[in-house]
Order: C-alpha cells, then sequence, then structure tokens
C-alpha cells in the first residue's frame, strides 16, 4: 500500500471508529489495521472516545429482555491458551503504540494486575473449606503472579491471611495479604513447583508454616 | 468522584470467559438497559432495537474468549458491539423500508450504586460533547446515533465527504481529550483497580 492510500485510510478512521463506513470499505480498514500498527493504535483510541457516546442514553427498562439474553446459551469451549496468545500479541501493540504517543499513564499497580490476567499461562481456582466465605482465583505469570479473592471475611484482629504453595505435604510461604470483600492482590511469582495452593489465616505478618487449617485451597 | 464498578467488570468477564452463565446474566442485568437504551436511540424501533442486542450479546458469548481486557474495559466492549449492530439494523431496515417506532419509556436500573455511576458518567460524558465544537458535535452523533455513513453525513450537511471524515476524525480526538479533563481517561475507561 503507498502513502497516499495509507493516508485515505487514516483519513476515515473517525468514521470506521463510528461504524459510519460503508461495508467494503469497512473489510478494507480492517486489512489495513492487520498490517499497520500507527493506524490501529489511533483507531484504539478513536474507538474509546467513540464508546463513552453510548452512555448519552438514558437506561431503559428491560427486565424481559435480560432474561431472553441469557437463556439459551449456545455451548462455548474453553480457549484460554487462544485468548492467552491474542492477549500476549495485543499488549505488545497496545503497549507499544500507547508509549509511543505518550498517552499511557504511568505503569500502575492497576496496568501490571490487568497484564498478569492476561498474560497468566495457569490459573488455580481457590475454593472455601470448612464453611469458610470467601471464593478466589490464583493467576500465575511470569514473573509475577495476582489473587483475586472475593467475598473475603476479615482475617479477625491480630491476623492476616497467607497464601501457600504445596509440593506434596511440603508448604512453601508465597506471600501475606489483608482486606476483605473483594480483594486484588499482585506478587512477585519465582515459578515454583507447586502441586496445590493453599490460604490460611496466620498471626499478622505471616508465619514461617501453616498453624491452622486451610481456609481455601485448589490445585 | 465515584468509583466506577470497573474490577467487577474485569473479574465478571472471567468468569464468563470460563463459560459462567451465571455471570452472562449478571453482566445482561448490568448493561442491558443501557445496551436496549442506545440501539433504541440509533434505529427509532425497540423490536429492532431488541434484535441488535440479543445479537450482539450472543457474539459477546460467543467471542469473549479472544478478548483482552487491555483494549478496554468491558462495557465499552459491549456497548461497542450493540452498536454495530444496531447501526447494521438500521442500514438493513433503511434500505428495506421506512422505519418507524415508539421509544421505550426510560428506566434507572434496580442497583442504586448503578444507576447513580450511570448517571454520574452519563453527566460527564454530555458536559465534554458539549464542548466539541459544533461541527464536529454534528458529525458524530448524526454518525453514532443517527447510524448514517460519513457519505451520508456528508450529504445531509451538505458538506464534502473529506470534510464529514475529517470532523469525525478530528471530533474524536478531540473528545477524548474532554473526556479526560472531565475525569474519564484511560483508566476509567476500564482499567481501574482500586481495591488493591
Amino acid at each position: 500500500m503507498n502513502a497516499k492510500q495509507h493516508e485515505e485510510i487514516r483519513e476515515a478512521l473517525g468514521a470506521y471508529a463510528l461504524n459510519a463506513t460503508e461495508s467494503l470499505e469497512h473489510r478494507r480498514i480492517e486489512r489495513h489495521l492487520e498490517g499497520c500498527d500507527d493506524c490501529a493504535n489511533e483507531v484504539g483510541l478513536l474507538k474509546e472516545a467513540a464508546a463513552e457516546l453510548a452512555w448519552l442514553s438514558e437506561p431503559t427498562d428491560t427486565s424481559d429482555l435480560e432474561r431472553r439474553l441469557s437463556t439459551n446459551l449456545p455451548a462455548r469451549r474453553r480457549s484460554i491458551s487462544v485468548r492467552i496468545l491474542a492477549g500476549a500479541a495485543a499488549a505488545a501493540v497496545v503497549i507499544s503504540g500507547l508509549l509511543g504517543a505518550s498517552l499511557l499513564h504511568q505503569r500502575s499497580v492497576n496496568d501490571e494486575i490487568t497484564e498478569v490476567l492476561a498474560t497468566a499461562t495457569r490459573r488455580v481456582s481457590l475454593d472455601s473449606q470448612g464453611g469458610f466465605q470467601g471464593r478466589g482465583i490464583l493467576h500465575l505469570a511470569t514473573g509475577k503472579a495476582a489473587l483475586v479473592l472475593d467475598e473475603l471475611p476479615a482475617p479477625g484482629k491480630g491476623q492476616i491471611y497467607q497464601l501457600w504453595a504445596l509440593t506434596g505435604a511440603e508448604p512453601r510461604s508465597i506471600t501475606v495479604l489483608d482486606g476483605t470483600g473483594r480483594v486484588l492482590h499482585l506478587f512477585d511469582w519465582q515459578g515454583h513447583a507447586a502441586d496445590r495452593f493453599a490460604v490460611t489465616i496466620e498471626p499478622d505478618g505471616g508465619s514461617p508454616v501453616p498453624t491452622s487449617d486451610p481456609v481455601l485451597v485448589g490445585a | 468522584m465515584r468509583k466506577a464498578p470497573m474490577s467487577d467488570d474485569v473479574y465478571l468477564l472471567r468468569q464468563i470467559q470460563d463459560g459462567d452463565k451465571s455471570a452472562f446474566r449478571e453482566l445482561a442485568k448490568r448493561l442491558a438497559p443501557n445496551a436496549l437504551a442506545l440501539a433504541t436511540r440509533v434505529t427509532a424501533n425497540r423490536a429492532l432495537a431488541e434484535e441488535a442486542v440479543q445479537e450482539a450479546f450472543l457474539d459477546v458469548w460467543r467471542k469473549c474468549d479472544g478478548y483482552d481486557v487491555r483494549r478496554g474495559g468491558l462495557r465499552q466492549w459491549v456497548l461497542g458491539v450493540v452498536h454495530h449492530k444496531a447501526v447494521d439494523a438500521v442500514r438493513r431496515e433503511r434500505a428495506a423500508s421506512s422505519i418507524a417506532g415508539k421509544g421505550p419509556e426510560p428506566l434507572q436500573p434496580d442497583d442504586p450504586e448503578e444507576a447513580g455511576w450511570m448517571s454520574d458518567r452519563g453527566a460527564r460524558v454530555r458536559m465534554a460533547v458539549s464542548k466539541l465544537p459544533a461541527a464536529q458535535r454534528e458529525a458524530i452523533t448524526l454518525a453514532y446515533f443517527g447510524g448514517l455513513t460519513y457519505r451520508q453525513v456528508a450529504e445531509q450537511l451538505g458538506i464534502p465527504e473529506g470534510t464529514a471524515k475529517s470532523r469525525m476524525r478530528d471530533g474524536l480526538m478531540t473528545l477524548r481529550g474532554l473526556l479526560e479533563r472531565h475525569g474519564i481517561g484511560r483508566e476509567a475507561m476500564g482499567l481501574g483497580w482500586s481495591e488493591v
């Protein structure tokens, strides 16, 4: 594609982001975006702005529609590997593009958690034990991991939650955390071998070995 | 400023990607009011709008495995799919016949926190849009809510097609800056984790 064609497409990116191109041109732009990082980055920014326009419409009564939306859903196979690959590719484009445009805010914990969730190579559901209220998912990526806990009760005065990786019966302390309700905890992960994971309640500051039965367990 | 319930959305998306239908029901409950309002505004026809919303949610269910949270918020993605379906529907319908329909009665969602968040966000977006240069605002709203192509916008406004395109592109870039000034930046657009 020559520079003139590139510029023609670039001029139409606003219309494309608003779904205001005709179908033939829409497909032509989509083909161009697959091979042009500059335009792909720009269209990402334009689409973010366009998407906000949706909030200008007043919410509408949908009780009947809501039921129809979530019934008779077709079976869908999980394809985590596809998602991870797609995520990694998108990350490369989005992060490099946004940095180039000086639009990326300072890398924050939020960004890091989002990155870990998207690139996790192993995910472990943590189920409650012994009537404990709460559940969680552990996302393990390269160098970092994120623990997402939901409906977590307070651990008690002077106590804290501690995550353990277990190989056989041998526990290794991974991290400690505090909080109630929804807790999102980011920590370093060195890729230790682990058959299972467990969360226990320990004295504030953590314990070298578990001193109580696990409240959450997953493999 | 109110905290947007975004981290919930990311968690919800993960559950939906795992095939959790109850999480999808929750998504439908959260977003259907705005989705239907948007589709109705674009199509000006309740039945057509409901059809577009159903098609969009089915697409979301089928394609969510490939969605990457770093591309933007779950709500923005879902409403983007809804808009696309609504525009397709209205163009098909216009090609076949003229549209007549009555819009639904606006209604706030059941959850007061959710309703407050939506209302607050709507007010800030409205404020940002009102500050756009009039020519850009006109081109953008005709395209987005009218479901018109840039050629149709150009024809309606009596301006060259190139001018219509540049008003849309420049207008969206300007809007982006205005949204950020009104507290809707990249994080607020969908990647905020405020509970760590």
